[in-house]
């Protein structure tokens, strides 16, 4: 991902809650409304709960040191057993509720990330290391949660100020005035150790994104660790990178020590003000006993409060950065339905014209190709690597967009599919063949919604695979590990080759393997893809002589350009670097 | 995965179908032994969080007595005992404030420098496993028990050990002290109820663990989508495998919801018997108390202090159940933890048979190599390798021949038979040093995110630049190097995604020449490249194999023919052994190979 346009993004944004918020309520999704009631619900009744214990307190009290009488027993068994309801059943069940709606929305959104994730370019992914991904997502997702919860926390905050400092008020305003002024004081203290600590929790979080990173090298390449001997190495570039990340948390800690402070300052300091000054007031007579009383059981509410003042915007800062980086993912554009590049040729299989295409980093692939396939045509393309083949395959794929040029397949421009119908009539089979984590099965079924084990076992028999698969264990059941890992080179690309033949579609796109395979399965493979390449356009990057002869055209690719066409015999006549390249290829066989 | 490792997990399986109670003694010894892990830092932050655990307690215990007695000053007018109280206040949330900062401080200190050790432990420990542990794993599981997982862990044990199991005991203690001073009968009836509902949340939350355990497999089960999709994705969007892929996510999303929910509704029940602990004797004082009030058997500022200290004590059931269901939770992240810290390391035993001059001698005698599975990969294979040979290895894929290189290299170790390397058997050998003799060039080599500098000098740590510029240069790679825009100091991308097939394959090849090796063994190496980078790559090779035994999987006739030796593999068998020219006029199973890689190597344009 470009985390610098991002960090951009975010420093420009810079604390504005509310728009957080807004972008925090549109990833929650379908939940919001429901979250936001339950949210409100149970504060408003926690809020009047706290009055309500607090008017407990004040009645006991008067009830025995008045004694006049206006307090009755009833009153306060009533208030005791609404208290008692509250706590027990009520109190529980919003809580069960809220718990519930959190564990939904947090699947909710894992689900619509893949989807969001699954219908974004491939450009996208380019150079973003897979495990670094995978450890970000979850981590925002699970921040989600958390910035849902400091949510309900400020709501909780908001409402619960709004209920008790008037309550608060008519008790005492004295009192009150001294509370609420140690309040302020207390968020002001916190706000300044606050900016700081979000510098440090940033570097805590980039320094363990590395440390991930390290530790995806070191389990994903460990056959080369091993023989190379890293492991000393390599631990101690991990043990390095865990350092860093200790030496950012001390900082951070050592800031966060004194938001540890200063709740115990707002918490016994105010208790000791109301103790003290209550004390004073009493004295002077100006204080009834019974209302002390109730203010010092409030009083643990208002602390609460005033300590998520301090405590929620920094969470907020925590977890809203994440929500912050998903609803930018959520917002970024998806592939586009189509892509806009025209070019019209009922004839055509397959046309190119002057197309021009460079990836994101600013190299041009490709500069100005063009090329032709009619209807049922089979087309080489020839030359060496880095001179654009494989990608002008994957332009044809659907999986880029060219920058400029018309491209047409089967007769359509390529603005007239939409992606998916584009790659519904395209079947490809790359050079190096990636299987899936999952069965040998699944994996050539995914040439087709819901084929039938037959359909499965005859692209396996046709691809040359039925004779190993058999030979496993598990048979079509087989797992194959994590990127095939359970599988040799020539049984993967076998299982690419069977997943083509499933998926039977009109264009066929062919990067040859050159000697992935043992001679033996080769030839019979290559008579299959010969099979499969009858009656369908055909577009092979080529490395096989008989392919080349079997061509109906040849184009000879250079650095990003068509060198010269034609079929085999027309170009080693008249282009000399093809003759060149074939040549020397020609005589190292004949040599041997 | 050995044989014996499988038997073993399907046995751990079974065992904890068997036993979902919670085993006491087994958490116990988790605890002490992360205990142990983290002991050095338990003393020097962790024990100051614990004493101010007990001084948080025990002060904030006093304060709200003190507070709760000034209704009696009130209403008895006592100045004197007025002054004295006002002092106490303050004193007490003094000296309160300043446990809140050194309290914060040492808890975090704990927390992280644990979380360093057991990171730098759990690293070590994967870095010490055997091959067969990662071929049997998914990634994104191992990693996310280094990344995750410790995080946790690391902040629970800090919490609790240091947090919550001080303050607890003592608010129980100082608490119910104050409690019984102030009225000893109200205490034991308000106290009473609380023993009868832990022990029902102890039982309730018994299954919690086990739920927070599966959920972190649906995790892990999501993650490896999300990998499969991103490292897969151009397959995956040709072959729009959106839906189905989709569907299966949310289906691990869906179980993992299912477990939470669980997961959730015992805690809320847990909580709920917490809070009837909580609640209960609160209004019990409230009752009893006034009675006791308006009989005159205490004072209402006795009611209001006792009714202060009460919530702490009555809450530490409520404590008690949070820092449980976490303790069982987070036993589950801690079991997985150890458990890969228990792995079996490869041996670091054995000696270095290594020799100067002419290469690495080889023996096979009898070796045979079954998977875990039971399939039976190499019988009985019977060769010879003289020093500064080469050797071919030539059969139909699925063969056994990448194992048998996997064996060379000490990767499995449940074969029959012996491997004589240098004469010493392979068991004798100490592993690193056996690997030291070895360079092992496959068909696609991995290549780190690192700069190509950094990526060739792996071969040899302490390499200085000219070193690896000149062995870039025999491995033909100095030229594309130069031409990059930031040359030797390029950075690549995961698995080098940004270099040609080719490139890649030289710049590993660079770095098996600065190895330098005396047995080198070449799975293929050429066998994804197409001609160019395939002429680069065999000169690059020829580079790395001068003087050297060489072992080369092959197809390409002109290896096979020019090696000393060469071995023909079938089913595991070595069916036909010899020089070229034996194997042709014995006319076995190697002319039918050898005659139809003719055919192919003249079919294929770029031989």
């Amino acid at each position: 991902m470009p985390e610098n346009t991002k960090d951009k993004t975010l420093s420009e944004k810079k604390n504005n809650i509310l728009k957080d918020i807004k972008h925090l309520l549109s990833i929650l999704g379908k939940y919001k409304v429901l979250y936001i009631i339950f949210m409100l619900l149970s504060s408003i009744i926690g809020s009047f709960m706290t009055i309500i214990a607090a008017e407990t307190m004040r009645s006991l009290v008067s009830f025995f040191v008045d004694k006049d009488g206006s307090i009755t027993v009833t009153r306060l068994i009533v208030l005791i057993a609404s208290m008692t309801f509250y706590r027990l059943v009520i109190g529980q069940l919003i809580n069960y509720v809220i718990s519930i709606l959190q564990i939904k929305m947090e699947a909710d959104i894992r689900k619509r990330l893949f989807w969001k994730l699954q219908s974004m370019p491939v450009g996208y992914f380019h150079g973003s290391h897979s495990g670094d991904f995978v450890a970000k997502m979850n981590l925002d997702v699970t921040s989600v949660s958390k910035a849902a919860d400091t949510l309900w926390d400020g709501a909780y905050t908001i409402i619960n100020m709004a209920f008790i400092i008037p309550y608060f008020m008519s008790l005492d305003w004295r009192l009150s005035v001294v509370v609420i002024a140690l309040g302020i004081l207390f968020s002001i203290f916190i706000n300044l150790v606050v900016r700081p600590m979000r510098k440090r929790s940033k570097d805590i979080l980039k320094s363990m994104s590395e440390m991930s990173m390290t530790t995806t090298e070191s389990v994903t390449g460990f056959n080369v660790t091993k023989m190379f001997l890293l492991q000393d190495k390599f631990s101690k570039d991990f043990s390095d990178g865990v350092d860093t990340i200790y030496e950012n948390q001390k900082k951070y800690g050592n800031l966060s020590a004194w938001i540890g402070f200063s709740q115990m300052v707002i918490t016994y300091g105010g208790r000791a003000a109301i103790g003290i000054f209550g004390l004073i007031f009493a004295f002077n007579g100006t204080l009834d006993v019974s209302v002390l009383a109730g203010m010092l059981t409030v009083y643990y509410n208002i602390i609460d409060s005033f300590i998520n003042v301090g405590s929620v915007p920094s969470d907020m800062q925590k977890y809203f950065a994440s929500s912050d980086r998903l609803y930018d993912l959520f917002n970024t554009s998806s592939e586009p339905e189509r892509y806009e590049i025209g070019g019209t040729d009922p004839e055509a299989g397959v046309l190119l014209k002057d197309v021009e295409f460079e990836y994101n980093d600013g190299m041009p692939v490709l500069k100005g190709v063009s090329i032709c396939a009619k209807k049922g045509e089979m087309i080489a393309l020839v030359g060496d690597s880095g001179s654009g083949k494989t990608t002008l395959v994957k332009l044809l794929a659907g999986l880029y967009a060219a920058n400029k040029g018309e491209i047409v397949v089967n007769g359509r421009g390529l603005s007239d599919y939409t992606l998916t119908e584009l790659r519904q009539s395209v079947a490809y089979v790359p050079q190096d063949a990636y299987v899936f984590n999952g069965s040998i099965k699944e994996n050539i079924s995914y040439g087709k919604d819901n084929p039938t084990d037959d359909e499965i076992i005859l692209s396996a028999k046709e691809a040359n695979a039925d004779t190993f698969i058999m030979e496993k264990p598990d048979g079509y059941e087989t797992q194959v590990g994590e990127r095939g890992i359970q599988l040799s080179g020539g049984e993967r690309q076998r299982v690419a080759i069977a997943r083509a033949i499933l998926k039977n579609a009109p264009l066929l796109l062919l990067d040859e393997a050159t000697s992935s395979l043992d001679s033996e399965t080769e030839l019979a493979i290559q008579a299959t893809l010969e099979k499969l390449m009858k009656g369908r356009t055909s577009v092979v990057v080529a490395h096989r002589l008989s392919t080349i002869i079997n061509a109906d055209r040849i184009y000879f690719m250079r650095e990003g350009k068509v060198v010269d066409s034609g079929s085999h015999k027309e170009l080693l006549e008249k282009c000399r670097d093809y003759s060149d390249l074939f040549y020397k290829n020609f005589e190292k066989v004949a040599v041997s | 995965m050995t044989k014996q490792t499988q038997k073993k997990s399907t046995k751990k399986v079974k065992e904890e179908t068997e036993n979902k109670k919670i085993n006491w003694h087994e958490i116990l010894s988790i605890m002490k032994r992360y205990y142990k892990y983290t002991i050095e830092y338990f003393w020097q932050w962790g024990i100051w969080r614990f004493i101010g655990g007990f001084a948080s307690a025990s002060v904030g215990l006093l304060f709200s007595y003190n507070l709760g007695k000034i209704i009696d000053i009130i209403v008895d007018n006592d100045w004197q005992a007025a002054v004295k109280a006002i002092i106490v206040l303050a004193f007490l949330a003094i000296f309160r404030m300043i446990i809140g900062y050194t309290n914060s401080l040492t808890s975090y200190r704990y927390d992280i420098l644990s979380g360093r050790k057991l990171r730098k432990k759990a690293m070590e420990r994967i870095h010490s496993l055997p091959i067969s542990y990662f071929e049997s794993k998914h990634t994104g599981e191992v990693i996310s028990r280094v990344v995750n997982d410790i995080d946790k862990l690391q902040s629970y044990y800090s919490d609790s050990i240091a947090g919550t199991w001080s303050y607890l005991p003592m608010n129980t203690i100082v608490g119910l002290w104050l409690l019984l001073s102030i009225n000893w009968k109200l205490t034991i009836i308000c106290v009473i109820s609380i023993p009868l509902f832990t022990i029902v949340i102890g039982k309730i939350s018994m299954p919690i663990a086990e739920s927070g355990k599966k959920i972190q497999e649906c995790i892990a089960t999501c993650n490896s989508y999300l990998r499969d999709f991103i490292e897969g994705i151009e397959i995956y969007k040709i072959f729009t495998m959106e839906k189905r892929h989709g569907k299966h996510f949310e289906d691990a999303v869906d179980e993992g919801v299912i477990h939470a929910r669980k997961k959730s509704a015992r805690q809320r029940v847990s909580w709920a018997i917490g809070s009837f602990n909580y609640v209960l004797p609160t209004v019990l004082s409230y009752a009893i108390g006034g009675i006791f009030v308006a009989r005159g058997e205490m004072s209402i500022g006795d009611l209001v202090a006792f009714s202060t200290v009460l919530p702490p004590v009555a809450n530490i059931t409520h404590q008690f159940a949070g820092s449980y269901t976490g303790l069982i939770e987070h036993m589950g992240i801690a079991k997985h933890f150890f458990e890969l810290i228990d792995e079996k390391p490869e041996r670091t035993d054995g000696g270095d048979y290594s020799k100067s001059g002419a290469g690495v001698e080889l023996e096979f005698k009898d070796v045979s190599y079954s998977y875990p599975n039971g399939l039976a990969v190499l019988k009985d294979c019977i060769f010879k390798v003289p020093g500064g040979k080469t050797i071919a290895m030539v059969g139909a894929s699925g063969g056994g021949k990448s194992t048998l290189f996997k064996l060379l290299c000490g990767y499995y170790t449940s074969y029959t038979g012996e491997i004589r390397i240098n004469g010493a058997e392979l068991s004798e050998w100490n592993l690193d040093d056996l690997r030291r003799n070895i360079a092992y060039v496959s068909q696609e080599s991995y290549l780190f995110d690192n700069s190509i500098k950094e990526n060739i000098r792996f071969g040899k740590l302490d390499a200085t630049d000219e070193e690896v510029i000149e062995a870039a240069k025999k491995a033909y790679a100095h030229d594309f190097i130069t031409e990059l825009e930031n040359g030797y100091d390029t950075k690549l991308g995961e698995r080098g995604v940004r270099l040609s097939g080719g490139q890649a394959q030289r710049i590993a090849i660079a770095r098996a020449i600065l190895k330098n090796a005396p047995l080198i063994l070449l799975d293929e190496p050429t066998a994804a490249l197409d001609t160019k980078a395939e002429f680069y790559v065999q000169k690059a090779l020829e580079n790395l194999s001068q003087n050297k035994t060489v072992f080369v999987i092959a197809h390409c006739i002109s290896t096979i023919e020019k090696s000393d030796n060469i071995l023909v593999l079938e089913n595991g068998h070595i069916i036909e052994q010899g020089k070229h020219a034996d194997l042709v006029s014995r006319g076995g199973r190697y002319i039918e190979l050898y005659s139809s890689q003719i055919a192919r190597e003249e079919a294929v344009f770029n031989a």
